[in-house]
């Protein structure tokens, strides 16, 4: 069977662009909607726990972030299914769990690197706006948010990336994404199948980094040329 | 840090606790949780995949990095370390799943898999962490007529160390995540156990698996942190302590 | 720095939006149907989809999950339909014990279940079934079954009481299941040394037994891989499991709701040959055969072809609709 490996693949992947392209989309369909909601999410909170005398809260909330990213993928999603099922009115096959569980975890990375960049922002130039009349939303609006973008995005990516990799994961719960070849592949013992699932989601996710790394070296340099 | 230490025991403790509570009082109809016996086994293949896997992750990893980093191959540190952030990218799943139509099924793929993912970080860290070292330092070390061997083993390797133990750190979380996505190709250890509970959708099978098997990453990962912490070179840990 | 901001937002939207127009399009659907994860599950998914589309019906094919996880989206109203194996809905959907030893009759099992799961909101259509007798089996290589005489699953217990323990590779859910090794043990009387047994995702059973990893392998009825790999099923001389054949089961109130669904579905099932009500045998090799000729092409033929060409080749075929 391993002789035939590339060959059958080659064969299967040619034959089945529209298909490919339809589990791309679903995929990142569940990417999308997770890290969007995930953005939301960590970006306020992120915020919110950054604020004056909250620093406790803070503690508690990014060292619970910094363990919950230790806390394997595979092992949260299966502890997600049986919490969401719990919950009366919550649907418990399909996208639907697939992307609260992806939102969980994507919005970790997110909250992290919020709540460090606005930390980190030099209290010089936060004295610097409140010198010229700034009220506190003003400065966090126009000075904090904008010199914290290029972290904020930072962890944007890292939670595209490795939604990208979960979201393979969703097949469990009846989502759809490069998972289904990956899992009938194994399961009736067709390696094309499978390689054409490993290949794509690899591409997807190694473009995904790819095209956020420019965005964020772009806005980095931005926000050091324009900030300043 | 302390902060961080008491969650991490905290989390431990109730993630082990309620592992053992499936484990005696899980049954469920016909169903009955995985035994104790059972669970202690799928542990130590667990932590027999990540280690062998990430023993020669280090091993590969670390040399693989200094060796990058002489003089006259510096040329290969930029594509490596570009290589190796780019590689960590690719699902887990993929991986697991793309090596087994060429070295087939069980711990053995399974190592492989693991190994490719864990060296990543550790290569990258380690090329990175000697890189990094101020160029100056090594001037004056050589200025006070250290020896070549004596400036690797006094001067960078020392300083490197915490990097290249947070690039281990690192590779040791994605190696116990992907150990566990690794028993759909037969390798064994705790994602047995999910993947057993997941097949008939018993829950408290599924959370046996996959309660041990966080509690093992959260576990590595503070033991790691405090090497990381243990390891960093005294006059560093002002300038670390922001991080 | 406004530029940096407004980037945000305009990612945000962008990705909600994307978010919203691909939610608003997969909600569409009235029926949804359900496949377990497997070959065959995915063939008769495609034909019902397939099918009710042809016949007006906006629907939408969930496949890939877990048998139970399946099941419990029936019973919450996720699922509307599914392929239900008779078999399976007896011993582990509802949890009746089966020590029938082959003496209750195959058409006893779906009277009994369209009663049982009245109840719990489900119909079973049975007026036309499709008889394949998707049963889980043992299987091993043809030469070592031949060299120690081993036909049987009986034949096996003989052996590995007598002789020697073998290897087994079997899937995690037959492990687990109700209708699965626990109980086969019982009744044949031998017990798998669990140093001997090696749990995996089911599939790659046969293939351990083909690269001789193990002996026995756990499979199933309407797999093609056992002929194609020269691999022997034993026959279960004591009828251990019950009958597996597939049936429609729906929602009560999506069958209400739809009364005319019902006809599709009896049509659909009668497309597959259907054994004689009384005197049937205990197996229905022309349905069963059907079945893994279908699963033959979507698996095994060069090149594959996709379950749901499968389907609509079959569809056309039997005239259910035009090609």
């Amino acid at each position: 069977m391993e002789e035939r490996v590339f060959q059958a693949t080659w064969t299967y992947i040619n034959s089945h662009w529209s298909l490919i392209l339809n589990w791309t989309l679903q995929h990142l369909q569940m990417v999308a909607i997770a890290t969007a909601i995930a953005t939301l999410l960590g970006v306020g909170i992120g915020i919110y726990i950054a604020g004056e005398g909250r620093e406790n809260l803070a503690n508690v909330v990014v060292n619970m972030a910094e363990i919950m990213l230790t806390i394997p993928s595979l092992a949260l999603y299966t502890m997600m299914i049986p919490l969401l099922g719990s919950i009366p009115g919550v649907q418990s096959i399909g996208m639907v769990p697939a992307i609260i569980a992806l939102i969980l975890y994507a919005q970790m990375p997110i909250v992290e690197n919020t709540y460090t960049a606005i930390k980190e922002v030099s209290p010089a130039i936060i004295e610097a706006g409140r010198g010229m009349g700034m009220s506190p939303r003003e400065i966090l609006l126009k000075v904090k948010l904008p010199l914290a973008f290029p972290v904020i995005m930072a962890g944007v990516r890292s939670a595209v990336v490795m939604s990208v990799g979960i979201a393979a994961l969703a097949v469990f719960v009846g989502g759809g994404g490069f998972g289904i070849p990956i899992f009938r592949g194994i399961r009736n013992l067709r390696v094309d199948l499978i390689m054409t699932g490993a290949i794509f989601s690899s591409i997807l996710a190694v473009a995904l980094d790819l095209i956020f790394g420019v965005v964020e070296r772009r806005l980095s340099w931005r926000s050091r040329g324009g900030g300043e | 840090m302390t902060g961080k230490r008491i969650m991490s025991f905290v989390l431990i403790t109730l993630m082990v606790g309620f592992t053992l509570y499936f484990t005696f009082y899980g049954a469920q109809g016909w169903y009955s949780p995985a035994s104790g016996r059972d669970m202690l086994l799928r542990t130590w293949e667990h932590i027999k995949l990540v280690g062998i896997a990430e023993l020669l992750a280090i091993g590969v990893g670390i040399s693989g990095g200094l060796l990058i980093t002489r003089p006259g191959l510096e040329f290969l540190a930029t594509p490596v370390t570009t290589i190796a952030n780019v590689g960590l990218a690719i699902p887990p799943l993929a991986l697991v799943a793309g090596v087994s139509p060429f070295f087939g099924i069980g711990p053995r793929p399974g190592i492989i898999a693991l190994f490719i993912y864990s060296l990543l970080p550790v290569l990258r860290n380690a090329t990175v962490g000697i890189e990094d070292i101020d160029k100056s330092v090594i001037e004056s070390a050589r200025g006070m007529g250290m020896s070549k061997l004596q400036i690797f083993t006094k001067i960078e390797l020392p300083l490197a160390l915490p990097v290249i133990v947070a690039g281990i750190r690192t590779s040791t979380i994605l190696c116990v995540g992907t150990a566990a996505i690794a028993a759909l190709i037969n390798a064994g250890g705790l994602g047995q156990i999910i993947m057993r509970g997941q097949s008939v959708n018993f829950v408290p099978l599924m959370l046996q698996g996959a309660l041990l098997t966080a509690a093992l990453a959260v576990t590595l990962d503070l033991f790691l942190s405090e090497m990381e912490h243990v390891l960093t070179p005294r006059g560093l840990k002002l300038n670390k302590e922001t991080e | 720095m406004k530029k940096a901001l407004v980037f945000l937002l305009i990612f945000s939207v962008a990705l909600s939006t994307f978010a919203i127009i691909g939610a608003a399009a997969q909600s569409k659907g009235k029926l949804t149907i359900g496949t377990k994860d497997f070959t065959e599950q995915w063939i008769v998914g495609w034909m019902l989809k397939l099918l009710l589309e042809d016949r007006g019906y906006d629907v939408n094919l969930k496949k890939n999950l877990p048998s139970p996880t399946l099941r419990a989206g029936l019973e919450s109203g996720d699922i509307d339909l599914m392929m239900s194996y008779d078999g399976t809905a007896y011993t582990t959907y509802l949890g009746r014990a089966y020590k029938g030893e082959g003496r209750v009759p195959w058409y006893a099992f779906p009277w009994a279940l369209k009663v049982l799961d009245k109840p719990n909101g489900l119909t079973w259509i049975t007026d036309n079934g499709l008889y394949v007798n998707n049963t889980w089996a043992l299987c091993v290589k043809e030469t070592w079954a031949d060299e120690n005489g081993v036909h049987t699953i009986s034949d096996l217990a003989d052996y590995i009481n007598d002789v020697e323990q073998v290897k087994w590779a079997v899937g995690n859910e037959f492990y687990e299941r109700p209708d699965g090794l626990p109980a086969l043990q019982e009744t044949y009387g031998f017990e798998v040394k669990r140093s001997e047994l090696q749990l995996m995702s089911i599939g790659l059973t046969m293939r351990q037994v083909d690269k001789d990893n193990a002996i026995v392998g756990m499979i199933y009825g309407t797999d093609p891989h056992a002929k194609a790999m020269g691999l022997k099923i034993l026959k279960d001389d004591k009828g251990f499991w019950p009958p597996y054949n597939l049936f429609p089961v729906i929602r009560t109130d999506t069958l209400d709701e739809h009364p005319e669904v019902r006809e599709i579905l009896v049509e659909f099932a009668g497309a597959f040959p259907q054994p004689e009500m009384l005197g049937g045998s205990e197996t229905y090799p022309s349905a069963q055969r059907t079945m893994m000729e279908l699963n033959h092409e979507a698996d095994l033929s060069d090149p594959p072809k996709d379950p749901q060409e499968v389907a609509e080749e079959f569809l056309v075929e039997h005239g259910l609709i035009e090609g």
